[in-house]
């Protein structure tokens, strides 16, 4: 039995393809459900409590929601030029939808040909080398350097953690203003950043006057689905 | 003297991860050469020279993510989140959003835990949708392609910071002044020099760090002036290292000894587990200056 191809009858969605990846992808999702298992192991072994751990996982859950389907339409949208399983493993591992068009587009139309399929997935591949390796020497120094700061002072410590993820969330702000320059249809990003702001805000208010607590957990889920719903309406006034 | 020799769970989670990343690494760098095996081709080193400074470009972003996001992630959650992808506009915000609602304190095991686990849970539901969506992909590409639909797709990053932006800058807000400030400006005078969006892309990937660095720096400087609070208060125990070194990780542990040949030591162990369950928490919970997990629960 041999699994060599005719380069002639070339297809991108070959069912080896589908095989292949699915191969790659059962390894990544056992990776996650080692780690799930461990660290849940972990939590209640250091007195975490077993509801606050499974909460977590709803929580995270459903958070996915959304962005995943949003990634999905990543994946139908690179589909066209591609098939589906190359944009199905390259947009389920370490990669994201920018850089892996941008990387599709090294070649000009559909994927037909076998030796520009091969060549186009080196190149998103290759991008993303650092991404796989670096972390894998650094992130144990990294980790205790974070440590040591923490114990050398405790409140800077808290401080400096928070910083970290303000840096980040300033960078995204301002990305969301980074097309007012273009006028209507640059403000869409922007609007729709305001609606989910608000709706958070109002899910914050609701919280102190009825105390249900479920709002909380779901709060941010809702945030992003009232943001990406209000952006067809914000689009058809200004896009 | 023996509990030297035995790994902490902190030393197993990044052999573990360093193990998994490499595996996961290999398979996923296959791809191609198998593809090229299956059918018969090379590479066409023309169309590769092409995609080289892009492929330059995104190592650089590469080194940069490793740096900002390993200290957001934790331990497990780097190596899980490293293979997994998605990082800033999946992965990033869902730990940090976990995180939050479990009431638990950055940096500490217990965010550790609590990152991991939302991370690992985020990645095996992206699976199964992709899955999912992968099958279902004939009725859902109309769907998908739907141009009314498209802007609800094209805006996920807005809809998801725009909600945790209020949280965070609300409860952070004398640390957010300077790096929003900037980051406004860097991006608007961006884009209207250039007269488009195009660049806010290319943008982001280098104003992430950028962010981060401004943020820390101007922290320091209000921290040092005593605008952020009383300075210095060191911890008396160490955390991290008293957290997740002195409970050692129940297999390894029971393996270290028997590697050792000390069996009846190993089968003490091997037996004393549940005790070691019960005492670790406590043990855990003197150490902690602050609210464990239920406490932090409790303040919602």
């Amino acid at each position: 039995m041999t699994f060599q191809l005719n380069a002639a009858a070339f297809d991108k969605n070959a069912p080896i393809l589908y095989a292949i990846v699915a191969i790659i992808l059962a390894v990544v999702v056992a990776q996650a459900v080692f780690f799930l298992v461990r660290a849940y192991r972990r939590g209640v072994k250091i007195g975490m409590s077993k509801a606050v751990l499974n909460k977590t996982m709803l929580r995270a859950g459903v958070f996915t929601i959304a962005p995943a389907v949003a990634i999905l339409v990543g994946i139908v949208a690179l589909s066209q030029k591609l098939g589906i399983p190359l944009p199905w493993l390259r947009l389920s591992v370490i990669g994201s939808f920018s850089y892996e068009t941008i990387a599709a587009n090294v070649f000009e139309g559909n994927v037909t040909d076998a030796t520009v399929y091969v060549t186009v997935a080196l190149v998103m591949t290759c991008g993303m080398l650092v991404s796989m390796f670096l972390p894998l020497f650094t992130a144990k120094k990294i980790q205790r350097g974070l440590m040591h700061i923490r114990q050398r002072d405790k409140k800077w410590g808290e401080i400096f953690m928070n910083a970290l993820f303000l840096g980040m969330i300033s960078a995204f702000l301002g990305y969301v203003f980074g097309g007012v320059g273009e006028g209507g249809s640059g403000w869409i990003p922007v609007l729709v950043f305001l609606v989910s702001a608000v709706v958070m805000a109002l899910c914050g208010l609701l919280l102190k006057v009825t105390k249900w607590r479920w709002i909380n957990d779901y709060a941010l889920p809702i945030c992003i689905v009232a943001g990406m719903v209000c952006a067809v309406p914000i689009t058809m006034l200004l896009g | 003297m023996k509990r030297n020799i035995l790994r902490s769970f902190d030393d197993n989670t990044h052999l573990f991860g360093r193990i998994w990343g490499v595996v996961a690494a290999v398979l996923i760098i296959a791809f191609p050469f198998v593809c090229m095996a299956i059918f018969g081709v090379g590479v066409d080193w023309k169309i590769f020279a092409s995609g080289l400074s892009i492929i330059v470009m995104y190592c650089a972003v590469g080194a940069v993510e490793t740096f900002t996001y390993t200290p957001m992630l934790g331990s497990g959650g780097t190596y899980l989140g490293f293979v997994t992808g998605n990082l800033s506009n999946l992965k990033v915000p869902c730990a940090l959003n976990c995180m939050e609602q479990a009431g638990v304190e950055k940096g500490t095991e217990e965010a550790e835990v609590i990152s991991t686990i939302s991370i690992a849970v985020s990645s095996i539901v992206t699976m199964l949708i992709i899955v999912l969506g992968v099958v279902l992909i004939s009725f859902l590409t109309p769907i998908f392609e739907n141009e009314a639909l498209a802007p609800a797709f094209d805006n996920v990053l807005p809809a998801l910071f725009g909600g945790m932006a209020v949280v965070y800058i609300s409860k952070n807000w004398k640390i957010s002044v300077v790096p929003c400030v900037l980051m406004l400006l860097v991006f608007i005078i961006a884009s209207y020099v250039t007269g488009s969006g195009d660049l806010a892309g290319t943008l982001i990937g280098v104003m992430v760090p950028v962010g981060v660095i401004v943020t820390l720096l101007s922290s320091r400087y209000m921290y040092k002036k005593g605008w952020l609070g009383e300075q210095g208060t060191p911890a008396a125990q160490p955390e991290l290292p008293s957290v997740a070194d002195a409970v050692p990780d129940e297999e390894t542990e029971v393996a270290a000894l028997q590697a050792l040949g000390e069996d009846a030591a190993a089968k003490e162990a091997s037996e004393g587990k549940e005790a070691d369950a019960k005492e670790a928490p406590a043990a855990d919970n003197a150490d902690k200056a602050d609210a464990p997990e239920a406490k932090g629960e409790e303040k919602k």
